[in-house]
This record gives C-alpha cells, sequence and structure tokens, in this order.
C-alpha cells in the first residue's frame, strides 16, 4: 500500500495540474463539459478533441451478444428479424450484433428472447475483454467486479460452460442482479461469492487468469449518458485510482506464474488506465501482451509529460469518433 | 438431462444448484468447509420449502421429459408472462404443468385449477420474472 501511496503522489501534482485558458473555457461552453475534462481532451487527442467531443452528442448504434449457451446464432438473427429487428454481425467480435432497425414494439429488452436468454444487451467495446482473456475450458477464471453479469457470462459462454468462473461482487443488490443475469443466461460454471475484489486473497487460491474490470468514472460512456459531461470531478478521478490500483495488486497477487490479467474500464481517462496499468509493468513486472484484430488506438506512452513504459502501446483504446463504440480501455498482461 | 444427471448438486440455504461437473479439489474442499462466503454454485434449480420446488434455470431441462406441456395461443402466453392468471374453456387432467412455445422451449410452471365452465391457469414461475423481478 505504501509503494501505491508513494506512485499516485508522485503523478499527481501534474495530472491534477490544469492549464485553463480561454480557449478550454470557449470548448467547454460550447460542448457543455466541465473545463478540466477538455483541457484533458486537449491532451489526449490535441486538434481532433473537438471531433471527439462533437461525437459524444451523437447516439450509439445499439448492439447486443448472441448467447450460445441458449441458442444458436443463426436462429437469433432469424427470430429477432421476424420481430422487426435487423441485426448486422460485427466482424471483429465473436458474438457481437449492432441492431440497426428496432420496432416500436417490443423493446430490445423485452422481447421473448430476451427473456429466454438467447442475448445479453452490451457495448461493442465491452465485449473485447473476455474475448482479450480467452480462458480455455478448463481454466479457473477470477472476475473480480463481476455485476451486472455481461463479461461474466461471456467468460462462461467462451469456456463452453467449462471450467470455473469465480465471480465477485460485494453489494447486494447487484448481486441480484448478477445472479439473475446468469440463471437468465444459462451460465452454470460460476460461483458468486459477496466479496469486495480487494479481499479476493481471503479465497486463498491462485487462479489461471483474471478479469478485472474495474469500476470506473464512466468517461467513455459520455455518448450513452450525457450526465457525465459534469458528474465526475477531479477529486473522484483520485478516489477511483485508488480503488483501481488497489483491485489490481490484489488481482496480480491472485495471478498464477504465467496467468494472464486483462484490465478495461469504461473510461479514456489516462488517469485510470495507464497510470494504473503502468504501476502493475513497473512494481510488478508484468508483461503487456498485444492485442490483435480490433480497430483500437494504441495506449498512450505519454500524458501531460509523464512517460509510462513503452509496452503499454500494447494496451488499446476505443473511441466514439473513431470506432463507433463507447470509449474503453483494455489492456492484457501476463504474470512472468 | 444428461447433463443434470451428471452435475454436481449443492445445497445452500433454501437452494439446490447445479454445478455442470465437479470442482477442482482446491476448490472443492474450501467450498466444503465454507472457507468463503458464497452466493451461488453453479445454476439454483430448487428452492427448498416444505418441498421442493422448482426454479426457472430447472425448466429448459424439464421440457423434453415432460409430459404435463401446454402450449397456449401467443397472447394468451404473453399474459401468464406478466405474471397474470387466465382462463380457459378447456379442462386438463393434470395441475402442474410447463407453459411451452411452438418450439417446445420453456417459458412457465404452471398450477391449473379446474372452475366452472373451464381451467385458470396461475403461473407459479414465468421467464417474465426476469424482467420484473430480476434486476
Amino acid at each position: 500500500m505504501e509503494d501505491m501511496d508513494l506512485y499516485l503522489k508522485k503523478h499527481d501534482e501534474v495530472l491534477y495540474h490544469y492549464d485553463i485558458d480561454d480557449h478550454v473555457r470557449e470548448l467547454a461552453r460550447k460542448y457543455g463539459f466541465l473545463e478540466y475534462m477538455v483541457e484533458r481532451y486537449l491532451n489526449i487527442f490535441g486538434s481532433d478533441a473537438e471531433i471527439f467531443m462533437k461525437s459524444c452528442s451523437a447516439q450509439l448504434k445499439r448492439s447486443l451478444r448472441c448467447n450460445t449457451l441458449r441458442t444458436d446464432c443463426k436462429k437469433l438473427e432469424d427470430r429477432m428479424n421476424e420481430r422487426g429487428f435487423k441485426l448486422s454481425k460485427v466482424s471483429w467480435t465473436r458474438y457481437g450484433y449492432v441492431v440497426e432497425n428496432t420496432p416500436v414494439r417490443p423493446t430490445l429488452g423485452s422481447t421473448l428472447e430476451y427473456m429466454k436468454g438467447y442475448y445479453y444487451i452490451q457495448g461493442l467495446a465491452s465485449m473485447i475483454p473476455p474475448e482479450v482473456l480467452s480462458p480455455s475450458e478448463d481454466d479457473l477464471v477470477l472476475d473480480m467486479a463481476a455485476s451486472p453479469g455481461g463479461k461474466t457470462s461471456q467468460l462462461a459462454q467462451l469456456m463452453g460452460n467449462r471450467g470455473v468462473i469465480v465471480a465477485l461482487e460485494k453489494n447486494t443488490a447487484r448481486l441480484r442482479r448478477l445472479n439473475s443475469n446468469l440463471a437468465r443466461l444459462g451460465v452454470a460454471n460460476t460461483i458468486t461469492v459477496p466479496i469486495p475484489g480487494d479481499y479476493v486473497s481471503s479465497i486463498g487460491i491462485k487462479f489461471d487468469s483474471v478479469l478485472l474490470d474495474s469500476p470506473c468514472s464512466g468517461e467513455g460512456l459520455l455518448p450513452v449518458d450525457p450526465s457525465r459531461r459534469t458528474k465526475t470531478l477531479p477529486q473522484h478521478l483520485r478516489e477511483f485510482q485508488r480503488v483501481q490500483l488497489s483491485l489490481l495488486i490484489a488481482g496480480i497477487r491472485s495471478l498464477r506464474k504465467g496467468g494472464k490479467l486483462v484490465y478495461s474500464t469504461c473510461s479514456i481517462a489516462p488517469e485510470e488506465n495507464e497510470v494504473i496499468v503502468n504501476f502493475a509493468v513497473e512494481k510488478f513486472g508484468l508483461r503487456t501482451e498485444e492485442i490483435r484484430g480490433i480497430p483500437a488506438d494504441p495506449g498512450l506512452v505519454e500524458y501531460k509529460g509523464v512517460r509510462f513504459s513503452e509496452d503499454i502501446k500494447k494496451c488499446i483504446r476505443l473511441y466514439p469518433h473513431k470506432h463507433g463504440t463507447e470509449g474503453f480501455f483494455v489492456c492484457s498482461m501476463r504474470k512472468e | 438431462m444428461k447433463e443434470l444427471i451428471d452435475a454436481s448438486l449443492y445445497s445452500l440455504r433454501d437452494k439446490v444448484f447445479m454445478f455442470p461437473h465437479g470442482l477442482p479439489r482446491q476448490l472443492h474442499s474450501k467450498v466444503l468447509l465454507g472457507a468463503f462466503p458464497i452466493a451461488s454454485i453453479g445454476l439454483p434449480i430448487l428452492l427448498k420449502r416444505n418441498t421442493y420446488l422448482p426454479l426457472l434455470p430447472l425448466g429448459p431441462y424439464l421440457v423434453d421429459h415432460c409430459q404435463n406441456k401446454l402450449n397456449l395461443p401467443d397472447r394468451l402466453s404473453q399474459k401468464l408472462l406478466y405474471g397474470k392468471k387466465i382462463k380457459v374453456r378447456e379442462t386438463y387432467s393434470f395441475e402442474d404443468a410447463l407453459l411451452v412455445d411452438n418450439s417446445n422451449e420453456f417459458l412457465a410452471f404452471l398450477r391449473l385449477r379446474l372452475v366452472s365452465k373451464g381451467t385458470e391457469i396461475i403461473p407459479v414461475l414465468d421467464i417474465g420474472w426476469y424482467l420484473r423481478e430480476g434486476g
């Protein structure tokens, strides 16, 4: 923990210092963002910052994941077509579809096929972490922040309901939602455990792979939830950083040697992504792994003058204005 | 049904869960010892009351083996999936049934009650629960 505190303190002054000039103020007013956010976007995107902010006003196409634990995808396409939905397959995910057309009724979340667990409504980018983790059928997998269960059920699907997933969720309401989704989707290989992610050592076993889809500010969900333009303050980012780092440390400690850990967030904030993953690389010697076949930008190796390990380039970032998805960060790491 | 027969069963509080295969040894012993809290282990299939009541994940395993099944017109099935009772003119020789659709896929556990000029059909547990209560 001392290491973690020192690490965060080392970068704090630079990361949380904002140069707010007239240009920043004007853009903040124009697009309805907090000024400090605009200043950060100028640092991340440079001349594309305005394109990014503009893209946050455009609605993303809805998407779903076909659940092969309950049906085959051709059947799902046909059934949904009969109900007036037009689905088109997304080439870079195994089971992802974009919903091109929807009827007035039923809604996507109230069809008979939804109730039968034929699909899960899921953002395209959020389908990436389980595919990157790509667990095998006899793996022992840890999902550190599991609710509402989209990624847990996707892991189970990829494992063909074999192996074991240990899914952690401490909040009672969120646990209920997780269990309901797992039951609906026919997920049979999962043990849900009502403890916080950073208590995982109390289970006392080492896992073959770990998914840490971390709690975050949700700064990647700006196109989905406009309230996020003014909701998160710098102090919230600081708080998230602490949670993310302590979860990551717990995840690394419970991962067996040679095992794989995938860290992801639905945030584009370097404070919640590269800064966190860099700690795993520098302090724990984790090796980042290339993520292939997904249209995405590389992780940042420098932000606001803070240099990260060159290895962070292998992580990926997705943006609404470039990739047509929610903003997302994914990093795959191996414990040596 | 083979999946169900091959599964390991775990009793946890008021529910019985099915896990599709054995747990790895290190995990199995910790589960049996109660070394850490567990909310669920696999799919919940039975609820323990005075007797054992089926839970929704058991439904799909039963449709190929139960004979007491009703396949009703969509309009009536939909009412049952809203958790509402319906009344039909037909009578049946059984009191408990599965509601299935045209593809013989599970939709609900039903209780049938003879009433004057027909049968009252009561959804005991239906997949609409996932929308109403599941979250």
